[in-house]
């Protein structure tokens, strides 16, 4: 983390909100993108990655090291997420066309429209622990040995979490096509 | 037998497909306006949590989760009371700081060039650093009949979101601002809409007379060759609303620093801002920003040296930069005063203002076998005050304490006396609080150090000599302290009680009302169950007591007021209270709004029970309430809508233009 991302953090946990957005600025396209692969649904995703800044904003103070921003950023709204998760996944269970398309992305007519559906749908077939393990790897860019102290388990379960989910979302799209 | 445990890796050829097929996703992505760093910038500064707290989850050891409270009691009788009320504050024996303060004033600019250069230098090799420091009225005819922004100190109007008269409705959204003809609740109407774009959106507004007041975000640019630095700016724009459908801008000031705060005495507007100089190596562009400007927007001048005040060892290069506008004489001359100091918490009685920053402790850790700069639990609170009489602004002195506060209501100027209460994270992460109390040279005359020891503050309130502070781990005492001696502070009783408040209102001399979560214990530890009211009798401070309680909804339940003090509807003429509140019905996050009559004999009775219909998203979140004669009105960034106080059927509703797309992404956009 560079010098000036440094005095950002610190300014950030004196209480300097414009400080925290210039932070906030540099991974929130990633953040939502996060939460919007892990719930699924827009308004989730907004309303996750919105909790989760004024969460990290007002407890800035536990943040011991600067250059881990990213990844304490990560780790909240990942646990957000988590808690969001089983309450949806109670409720529902697949996506359906007319979700996806209030819900965030925009779908063009096109070839790849299908490869589309089939992977938010496929997406749904992972339990939250996979869901958030896969997001994390992939969108955050984490490797499996740092999810664990993202996601605090051990390495073992995340890794196995991680693997299990990812052959179930191979095998969800080799089987849609 | 032996199991051998299989070595489960992650196969790296699969991350990478995946992600092959992601990034065909990632380009179809619309991001949300809502979360553009500009917006959440916004959303942030409008809850006032501190930045020290919520770091630890709510331990629980003791087997019942009881609220403590402390009554600090009371032998002067009350003199101040919140309410519509003009307020009768003794200061005589608080003087006006004549040049006792000018010894510390800057000599010249190259004074202060030369330690901002120092200090930027610090910040940039993480040198760590210790420091040790108009009354204006609605008319009272009206006051019954039309409610008005819930401020800390009667006199002193605060800027907010929302605010309204006998007949017009005035509303923050999105960063514009509507006026809106409530006469008619039916048939409600925005006559005029003043809109931001670009870098620009109003934050907050005052209302004093037929002038409307906005306090505006915005930045500004310095080009060096190719290179753009942006600083913050705040502009306070001041707009005759005699002919409602017609605003006409009859001054904008602008300030450099970003928007920390702000209040109205009368015609005096006091603008606090937080000016931190850009961290450049461009000699052009550190010759053009180390001082602080401010003045008619297309008119600014660097503030002159003598009205920079340089505490002792300031640690960053950062300015709390203040100033008094007279919005209705544009010829006067605007008074301003700035410090060397941080600044993010404001209290201010009719005679002070003072600004509170927190610093952190730096010390120096191996980690990952690196040498870092990582904080300690070691934090002192940093006041500077500065002096508003007749208007004019004058710094009037620093003081440090150790611990945080939770937000400005830890702060009171009272009888000549400043309060103020701390917690601190002492030693192996033991909570302490403290309250501190100092004189009108800033220094102190008593303390209380050891209160509630393992707990946290989560609210105070002040009565005259009284203070009600709240703190929780698993048991939420509830303290009275009485502080009609400055030199000696003292906790006169306390009362335990479940679940804790977050915000303390006084009902009257001898009631306290409460909001905060009710709690409940699961494996060991404590937490947050739904709201909770709580009516306190303090009328004997030796023994407070609980006199009667009321929840609302499970565990998730949040509301705004718990934390905003403009959130929570108080009117001692109606009898009621009234706050917005998200709750979770499965998976379905709901937004409303509830309106509680008191009996100060019985408790509350919910009277109104709003909820937000339909497909519920952040524009949605009712965010204040406020009512003209019988009608109640709900503001939300979709929609205001209308209610009958009598019987809360709806009325009217009037919606809100939608959030522009596209160009409100903010100060930069990070690709």
């Amino acid at each position: 983390m560079d010098e000036n991302s440094q005095l950002l953090v610190k300014r950030s946990k004196s209480g300097d909100a414009e400080a925290f957005g210039e932070l906030y600025a540099l991974i929130w396209k990633d953040l939502y993108r996060f939460a919007f692969y892990t719930l699924g649904k827009k308004e989730e995703a907004e309303d996750a990655v919105q909790q989760s800044a004024a969460e990290a904003f007002h407890s800035m103070g536990s943040l011991r090291d600067a250059a881990a921003f990213k990844q304490w950023m990560f780790t909240i709204l990942a646990r957000c997420c988590k808690r969001r998760l089983k309450a949806i996944i109670r409720d529902k269970n697949n996506f359906s066309l007319d979700e996806l398309d209030a819900g965030g992305i925009v779908i063009e007519s096109g070839s790849d429209q299908d490869e589309k559906i089939s992977l938010m749908n496929a997406l749904q077939t992972l339990n939250p622990q996979e869901r958030v393990a896969v997001m994390l790897s992939v969108v955050g860019g984490y490797k499996s040995s740092e999810l664990s102290s993202v996601l605090k388990r051990p390495d073992a379960t995340i890794r196995s979490q991680l693997h299990r989910g990812l052959m179930k979302l191979k095998k969800q799209l080799s089987e849609s096509e | 037998m032996l199991f051998k445990r299989k070595q489960i890796q992650s196969d790296p050829a699969e991350l990478e497909e995946l992600q092959k097929v992601m990034e065909k996703l990632d380009s179809s992505i619309d991001y949300p306006v809502s979360i553009a760093p500009q917006n959440i910038m916004r959303r942030i500064r409008e809850k006032q949590k501190p930045a020290v707290y919520n770091r630890r989850p709510i331990k629980a050891v003791v087997s019942t989760a009881l609220c403590l409270i402390l009554v600090i009691a009371a032998v002067i009788p009350m003199a101040v009371l919140h309410g519509n009320k003009k307020t009768v504050i003794k200061t005589e024996s608080l003087k006006p700081p004549v040049n006792q303060y000018d010894d510390i004033s800057a000599k010249s600019y190259d004074q202060i060039k030369a330690i901002i250069n120092k200090l930027n230098t610090q910040q940039r090799t993480g040198t760590t650093q210790n420091t040790k420091a108009a009354a204006t009225t609605k008319s009272s005819a009206d006051a019954a009949a039309v409610s008005q922004t819930n401020i800390q100190v009667s006199g002193v109007d605060e800027a907010d979101i929302v605010k309204n008269d006998d007949q017009y409705l005035y509303m923050v959204s999105n960063g514009n601002v509507y006026i809106i003809d409530a006469q008619s609740p039916a048939k409600m109407n925005i006559v005029s809409t003043i809109s931001y774009t670009g870098f620009e959106f109003a934050q907050e507004v005052f209302l004093f007379k037929n002038s409307l007041v906005i306090l505006v975000n915005s930045y500004g640019s310095i080009y060096d060759s190719g290179r753009v630095v942006a600083k913050g700016q705040t502009i306070a724009e001041v707009y005759d609303i005699s002919d409602h459908s017609h605003p006409k801008k009859t001054r904008s000031f602008t300030q450099d620093g970003s928007y920390i705060s702000s209040r109205m005495n009368g015609a005096a507007l006091y603008l606090i801002t937080n000016y931190y100089v850009p961290n450049s190596s461009s000699e052009k562009v550190k010759n053009e920003t180390y001082i602080p400007k401010c003045g008619n927007t297309s008119a600014m001048k660097a503030i002159p040296a003598q009205s920079i005040y340089i505490p002792a060892q300031p640690d960053a290069p950062s300015y709390i930069v203040v100033s008094s506008i007279d919005i209705t004489d544009n010829e006067k001359k605007v008074s301003t005063c700035a410090a060397l100091s941080g600044g993010y918490n404001v209290y201010s009685s009719l005679e002070n203002l003072y600004v509170t920053s927190q610093k952190y402790n730096y010390k120096k850790n191996n980690i990952n076998s690196k040498s870092v700069m990582t904080s300690t639990d070691d934090v002192t609170t940093c006041i500077v005050r500065f002096s508003l009489k007749n208007g004019v602004v004058s710094y009037a002195g620093t003081a440090s304490v150790k611990g945080s506060v939770i937000n400005r209501y830890a702060m009171d100027e009272s009888s000549g006396h400043f309060r103020i209460a701390t917690t601190t994270y002492g030693d192996k992460n033991i909570m302490i609080n403290h309250l501190f109390v100092l004189d009108d040279k800033m220094k102190q005359t008593g303390k209380i150090d050891d209160l509630a020891p393992g707990e946290r503050i989560y609210s105070v309130r002040y009565m005259g000599n009284r203070a009600y502070i709240v703190t929780f781990k698993t048991v939420d005492p509830l303290f009275a302290i009485d502080l009609s001696n400055p030199a000696k502070p003292k906790v006169l009783g306390q009362l335990k009680i479940p679940g804790f408040s977050s915000y303390l209102h006084p009902y009257s001399e001898n009631l306290l009302i409460g909001l905060g979560n009710d709690t409940a214990e699961e494996n060991g530890r404590a937490h947050t169950e739904g709201l909770k009211l709580s009516l306190f009798d303090v009328s004997d401070p030796l023994k407070p007591r609980e006199i009667s309680n009321t929840k609302y909804g499970k565990r998730n339940s949040y509301s705004a007021a718990l934390y905003d003090s403009h959130a929570f509807l108080f009117s001692k003429e109606k009898n009621i209270i009234g706050f917005p509140v998200n709750s979770y019905n499965a998976s379905d996050l709901i937004y409303k709004y509830l309106v509680y009559k008191i009996n100060p004999e019985k408790g509350f009775e919910l009277k109104g029970n709003i909820q937000v219909e339909g497909n519920n998203n952040f524009q949605s979140e009712i965010k204040r309430g406020a009512f003209i004669d019988n009608t109640l009105f709900t503001f939300s960034d979709q929609k205001i809508m209308s209610f009958s106080l009598a019987d809360f059927q709806k009325t009217g509703e009037l919606k809100l233009p939608a959030s522009q797309g596209g160009n409100h992404y903010g100060f930069r956009c990070y690709d």
